[in-house]
């Protein structure tokens, strides 16, 4: 422990001379302290005391800051989010198996209501595409001849409806709609007519 | 005895830095680190108090930056980010030797050794003093240790310090008078 002398134990002689050296003391304080320092050779020994090890200090922190033996690897650094990224994909191997299967089950479950072989008996026998085909140029739609509405859903969802359409060359057109479930009035015509804007 | 105060170092603008870092420019994040190595490694320092374990610490804030820059959404907030960075990650560090030399022997003689003849950082001391003097600031409370070193090595202001240690102005004021009086009196005889 120091020997401590009267101007140690004066605190704020300590802030001033503290400040001093951070260059943040006030001409006023600087002032004071330089008067004090003028004064008394013991408070000037103590001060050049805090500046030589204030000194000291600063210079080993600076050389130490910027000596930097191992400078950063900045290749591995920049590296390290792709290398880090290899382990979550490394974990993720058995989702693209896994779904690829609940795919399977899903069109298993609900191969009877979403493959066309199970469209109703009533429904026109299937000739030609079963998906929302525009019809070929030159030819117009002409009245639904049946309308499939109501069918059992896919899903809780949606409605599924099927209509066919007999163009002018003959050619039966099927066209799908999914719409979202609405409650119906059973007196209503469930009958559903496509216009154009539908297609 | 005057010693050369480093420039204030002013809360400059790395926007166009920043930005480049997040996407992914490697040139910019190494003129990044050129640039602020300097005062990261002092707060590692400051908060860890250990020159062995500061540059791969170091290496982890750069990493860090690398990877988290996406995080930060004010580009012109890049200084007390990275100093969070910086900090949380010398306290990690700090805790981990801890638990380390609690529970080997050896790893204690490896981490917590100061002044080994060993050690990296020897060599870039140009004198016996100021070896002895770093060892010295070393062993002050983290406490005090910090803003000592935050002043120092960036030269900052109070209130810089203030606003990156999210403290009063009067607080960093005390710890460094606190800092001084410590170091001297545990240099007492030394230097």
């Amino acid at each position: 422990m120091a020997d401590r002398s009267p101007y140690e134990m004066n605190p704020e002689f300590e802030r001033l001379i503290v400040r001093q050296l951070d260059e943040m003391a006030t001409p006023d304080e600087e002032l004071a302290l330089n008067r004090e320092l003028i004064r008394n050779p013991q408070a000037r020994a103590l001060a050049e005391e805090y500046r030589r090890i204030d000194g000291l200090a600063h210079d080993a922190l600076i050389r130490f800051a910027s000596a930097a033996p191992n400078s950063p690897n900045l290749a591995q650094i920049t590296r390290s989010q792709e290398t880090a990224s290899v382990p979550r994909y490394s974990r993720m191997w058995w989702l693209l198996p896994s779904a690829m299967a609940a795919a399977v089950a899903i069109m298993v479950t609900f191969r009877g209501t979403m493959l066309p072989e199970s469209r109703p008996a009533w429904t026109v026998p299937s000739q030609g595409s079963f998906t929302s085909t525009a019809l070929p140029s030159g030819t117009s739609a002409q009245e639904p001849i049946r309308a499939a509405s109501g069918l059992r859903p896919a899903n809780r969802d949606l409605d599924s409806e099927v209509m066919g359409v007999v163009g002018e060359d003959g050619s039966i057109y099927w066209i799908e709609v999914d719409r979202t479930r609405t409650v119906r009035d059973p007196k209503a015509d469930s009958s559903v007519r496509l216009t154009s804007g539908d297609m | 005895m005057t010693k050369p105060m480093p420039r204030p170092d002013a809360f400059d603008a790395e926007d166009a830095v920043i930005e480049a870092i997040a996407a992914r420019d490697r040139y910019a994040l190494d003129d990044f680190v050129r640039r602020h190595q300097g005062w990261v490694r002092g707060v590692v320092f400051g908060v860890l108090g250990r020159p062995n374990a500061v540059d791969d610490v170091v290496q982890q804030v750069w990493t860090s930056v690398w990877e988290r820059v996406g995080e930060l959404r004010d580009p012109r907030a890049w200084r007390p980010w990275l100093y969070r960075l910086a900090r949380n990650a010398a306290v990690d560090a700090g805790r981990e030797l801890t638990r380390r030399r609690k529970f080997s022997r050896v790893l204690q003689n490896e981490f917590g050794s100061r002044g080994q003849a060993t050690r990296p950082e020897s060599a870039a001391m140009e004198s016996e003093a100021q070896r002895v003097v770093l060892d010295a600031i070393a062993g002050l409370p983290a406490l005090y240790r910090e803003p000592f070193v935050l002043r120092h090595v960036n030269g900052w202001s109070y209130q810089q310090i203030a606003d990156l240690m999210e403290m009063p102005v009067d607080s960093v004021e005390t710890r460094l008078v606190r800092a001084r009086r410590m170091l001297r009196e545990s240099l007492q005889g030394k230097v």
